[in-house]
């Protein structure tokens, strides 16, 4: 294992993960392109883009959470702590999935199992982990109602269970949350509540989170930096406050303005997403995009270091 | 305005199926004497979190279900007296997940093609002459034609949401009921869904029952609009009104849920602005 290389204060160092998925018809397809990343200890990232985007394809990835045959081809490293994970054994793995990181799933109906009454579950969990805190406590630090525990995953709301699976995380005593859309089945109310329940554990716990979301609103209510993914590809990285007031790639800028807001008009990104069975030369989002010239046809964009944006013609953009 | 859609103290009560042989078990009140219209070519929204019936009421809107109580009226005429394929032609449904309402046996084309010829089995209907091809509503929804040609397992969430809303605006109905058509979408497949309903609104005049649990959602996209909370309408009156100043405590709650998305709502049209 190599020790050597952590960035300094650096819990997960993603060097150059690239993700090719095994289709059934569509051949090979490339999830995820060259993604390298800092996260670091007690940072609340941000993962925005649209389906398909590779959003979920990184958390899997963190944890190696795919099935048998599914994946082509996995290359680049993933290091915890100064570990690669993907060199781990299973036992370290497991290991790893159990206690370090956290998955916290989109559909919670799916992480339960449904005929094991909660209150075993957790104590299950809280057993395996050697927990120093108990369910009461873990339940109320989730806003759970004590008598959850007799009850079946089927009698809770889903924005009961989400709050489970956040209670099941602290029981496992996880350093990282990966949470894919906690919110996106909860009704507009819920969700807020789910999102202020997040941003208290993660400053009082101090976890680290990766928090991926399609809705850029949430993000930057929650997070303090952010990441953009386009077709695999990360396009920008900066601090929250910064991509908001002025995103430096045509696509960040584009998704902003499609969030519904009442005091502007609402904009439209033309076109669909690349195949990623076959990814066009050059840069992904070229068809798309309204600054294109004939540059973005044939070179790939390279990172820009300092507020980290993958563009020729990257920003800050005036009124369009 | 001539009213084009009326629902008249609907009630709808489902009951748990706990009960016992012949007993019926715990009672759900989805919606308690609701009154409701729409007129020819307005764009209504409802707001409402799960389980505030709102689903329930469109369903009812759309002659999907039939209330305990209560009668839709279309045009002056009980729902009920329309034969099917009448009602489709004056009221279409689009629901929330695209996945499941189209048949993944059928390609697009075929699908919008049966919608054409069923309207051209209706004599009085008079479509504008530019949508009687599937070629043009394809192209009014902005899906591109060579997705006739194939089903929707290969189609992306927002295609698919396209032709769910093509294949009902291809009966050409004076009014769409619009069920969380872009909640199971991303941010700009939703936006592009938006602009294209607005479009199909300001164009065709087909008037829309939007529902939604995002009241900005609601404010951008509606003239009137009606929140429901546990069955009952809580709050109604132009958009105006009620996004501008709420009343019932509720929707200022569901204002203040719906302000975090407002936040940063000017910050990319000034981006550069501040930084120069």
């Amino acid at each position: 294992m190599k020790e050597s290389a952590v960035a300094p204060g650096a819990i997960l160092e993603i060097k150059n993960l690239s993700v090719v998925y095994n289709h059934r018809t569509l051949g090979e397809v490339h999830a995820l392109s060259n993604v390298s990343l800092d996260v670091r200890v007690g940072e609340a990232l941000g993962i925005a883009g649209e389906s398909g985007s590779g959003k979920s394809t990184l958390l899997k990835s963190i944890l190696r959470l795919f099935g048998a045959g599914e994946t082509a081809e996995v290359s680049g490293e993933i290091l915890y702590r100064g570990r690669d994970i993907m060199k781990m054994r299973p036992e370290e793995l497991l290991a790893l999935r159990r206690g370090g990181i956290y998955m916290i799933f989109q559909h919670p109906y799916s992480a339960f199992n449904p005929v094991v009454k909660i209150g075993s579950q957790l104590d299950e969990t809280i057993r395996l982990h050697g927990s120093r805190r108990e369910a009461p406590d873990l339940l109320e630090t989730c806003g759970l109602d004590g008598r959850i525990p007799d009850l079946f995953p089927h009698n809770l709301s889903g924005g009961q269970l989400q709050r489970l699976q956040f209670a099941m995380a602290l029981a496992s005593g996880a350093r990282i949350l990966l949470s894919d859309e906690p919110t996106t089945s909860l009704d507009a109310v819920s969700q807020i509540e789910i999102i202020e329940l997040l941003k208290t554990l993660v400053e009082k716990e101090s976890l680290t989170l990766l928090f991926v979301s399609h809705d850029l609103s949430l993000i930057k209510y929650l997070t303090s930096r952010a990441v953009v993914f386009y077709a695999g590809s990360l396009i920008e990285d900066s601090p929250c406050g910064e991509l908001f007031k002025i995103p430096l790639h045509p696509y960040t800028d584009a998704l902003i303005k499609c969030i519904p807001s009442p005091d502007r008009e609402l904009g439209v990104i033309p076109g669909d997403p690349p195949d990623l069975s076959n990814p066009p030369d050059g840069c992904l989002f070229f068809p798309r995009c309204y600054l294109a010239s004939d540059i973005c046809r044939g070179d790939v964009p390279l990172m820009r270091t300092r507020h980290r944006v993958r563009c020729f013609h990257a920003g800050p953009f005036t009124e369009l | 305005m001539k009213k084009l859609l009326e629902l008249k103290n609907i009630s709808k009560t489902f009951y748990s199926e706990k009960g016992l042989l012949f007993s019926r078990g715990a009672a759900k009140e989805a919606c308690k004497n609701i009154n409701m219209s729409i007129s020819s070519g307005e764009i209504v929204a409802l707001v409402g979190e799960s389980g505030s019936g709102k689903t329930t009421l469109s369903r009812i809107a759309a002659g999907l279900l039939s209330p305990d109580s209560g009668a839709v009226f279309i045009e002056g005429r009980a729902l009920e007296r329309y034969s099917p394929l009448q009602r489709a032609s004056k009221i279409g449904i689009v629901f929330q997940n695209p996945s499941d309402s189209l048949n993944p046996v059928l390609t697009g084309g075929y699908m919008i093609r049966e919608a054409l010829r069923n309207r051209k089995r209706l004599d009085y209907q008079n479509p504008p002459p530019e949508l009687s091809s599937a070629e043009s509503i394809f192209a009014e929804f902005s899906l591109d034609f060579k997705l006739a040609s194939s089903r929707p397992g290969d189609m992306s969430g927002g295609q698919r949401q396209r032709l769910a809303a093509a294949r009902s605006f291809a009966m050409f109905p004076s009014c769409l009921v619009l069920d969380e058509v872009t909640s199971s979408l991303d941010v700009s497949t939703a936006a592009s869904i938006i602009k294209l309903l607005k479009r199909i609104n300001a164009r065709y005049g087909t008037a829309m029952l939007f529902i939604t649990h995002n009241l900005v959602l609601a404010e951008i996209i509606s003239e009137r609009m009606f929140v429901m909370k546990e069955g009952e309408i809580v709050e109604s009156g132009s958009t105006w009104e009620v996004f501008g100043s709420p009343r019932h405590p509720y929707v200022r709650e569901l204002k203040a849920a719906g302000m975090l998305s407002r936040e940063e709502a000017g910050a990319s049209r000034y981006a550069g602005r501040e930084s120069a």
